[in-house]
């Protein structure tokens, strides 16, 4: 059996090779059955869990956002701790009039990238502040994006960034629906599309 | 011979880019959705996933115990949604991690009730516990070839079930050896992409 010749040693290396047809040569018919989940398994997964907001907190609608923001710095502190899986929301500075209302931990898609991404209101409207690590050195050049849709690839870029730093946030644009901060890396081809290799990827919640 | 020349000629030629993350990560639809957190994601990965993680926590731990089981998984991996990394494995292999770990602690405890008994006992646990991590592996593994395109699949299974040579394959399917080499890898990858997300 010669399934260990030449498979792609960027991939595979022969003794995984070997373990994985090893494992496969072990399943026995059986294996290949699968049943069917009970009935009313699902409505009692759903039970548990509540109506699922994807920005974490109990449910509101999208045009709420805005009220949300008007909110005082203490109400806004306490909802924050309350939602599950935000970590990391930093203290609103109070020397400037600002109210963070959304948050976002930026997932590493590659090894050395790490940072958060923060909106706030504040008294020139609302604002996108990026915290960054710094990003390793590129022949390309990093670019930041807000995505409304990962499947059909609706999104807004913001243009380059080198690094931390806070800009206004883009005019007509729904911090709700474009609610993915994306930090990609571009070739320098003059193609503006994104390139399709992000680095860093959070979604922001409030 | 003639024929074999040949054979060897065409088995230099590369007739298909190597595997790469981006065609991997096409795979789950489930798997962006889950990422992002989107409120259907969890519903989503219950849709493709469920069959599967029940069939594991069944035949492990028998039906009425499996319906739990199953239950808390779903929701022991919405809760722990942002600790999912697709770099690192695939949903399926996340959540069957999840199974592995529950099925096994139910097993843990049964036996303890059990030992209680006399220390005979004891020998039975770890068997069961390697039994139904054996069976989590060959799950995902299965799942891995089920989940490939046909003819994929009808190369990988060729080359794993019925032990045939590239070579035998290329004539039982009429394909040519590079797209055999590359169905193969795709399976394999496929299969060690389950088994990280699980491990």
């Amino acid at each position: 059996m010669s399934l260990d010749d030449g498979y792609g040693a960027d991939s595979l290396d022969a003794a995984e090779i070997q373990q994985l047809t090893a494992l496969a040569r072990s399943i026995t018919p059986e294996d290949n059955i699968l049943e069917p989940v009970p009935d009313e398994l699902w409505q009692s997964i759903e039970a548990e869990l509540g109506p699922i907001d994807s920005h974490g907190g109990d449910v509101q609608s999208i045009s709420d956002w805005r009220r949300r923001a008007f909110r005082p710095l203490a109400a806004v502190a306490a909802a924050a701790v309350i939602v599950a899986g935000v970590v990391g929301i930093s203290a609103v500075n109070g020397g400037d009039d600002a109210i963070v209302v959304a948050q976002a931990d930026l997932a590493a898609l590659a090894d050395g990238f790490e940072g958060s991404a923060e909106v706030a209101e504040t008294d020139g409207g609302l604002e996108l502040s990026l915290d960054l690590a710094d990003l390793p050195p590129d022949e390309g050049f990093y670019e930041l994006w807000l995505i409304k849709d990962l499947e059909t690839g609706q999104m807004q870029s913001l243009g380059p960034i080198d690094g931390s730093g806070t800009i206004e946030w883009p005019d007509g644009f729904d911090p709700a629906e474009y609610a993915v901060v994306d930090i990609s890396v571009e070739p320098r081809d003059g193609v503006p599309t994104h390139s399709g290799v992000s680095v860093l990827r959070g979604t922001l919640e409030s | 011979m003639a024929t074999s020349t040949l054979v060897h000629k065409r088995s230099r030629r590369r007739y298909s880019a190597p595997v790469t993350g981006g065609e991997l990560r096409a795979v789950d639809p489930a798997e962006t959705a889950f990422e992002r957190g989107d409120e259907h994601a969890l519903k989503l990965a219950y849709d493709a996933h469920g069959s599967l993680i029940y069939t594991y926590c069944k035949r492990s731990l028998g039906p009425e115990l499996a319906k739990d089981v199953t239950q808390e998984v779903f929701l022991a991996a919405w809760r722990a949604r942002e600790r999912f990394d697709s770099q690192r494995g695939s949903l399926a292999g996340w959540l069957m991690g999840i199974a592995k770990n529950k099925v096994i602690d139910q097993v843990r405890m049964a036996g303890r009730r059990v030992s209680t008994v006399g220390g005979t006992d004891l020998v039975e646990i770890s068997a069961t516990t390697e039994h139904v991590s054996a069976l989590a592996d060959r799950l995902l593994v299965s799942e891995a070839i089920n989940s490939l395109p046909d003819r994929s699949r009808q190369v990988v299974e060729l080359a794993f079930f019925e032990d045939l040579t590239h070579a035998q394959i290329a004539e039982r399917t009429d394909l040519p050896l590079g797209t055999i080499k590359s169905d193969i890898r795709r399976g394999l990858a496929r299969m060690r992409r389950h088994l990280e997300g699980s491990a």
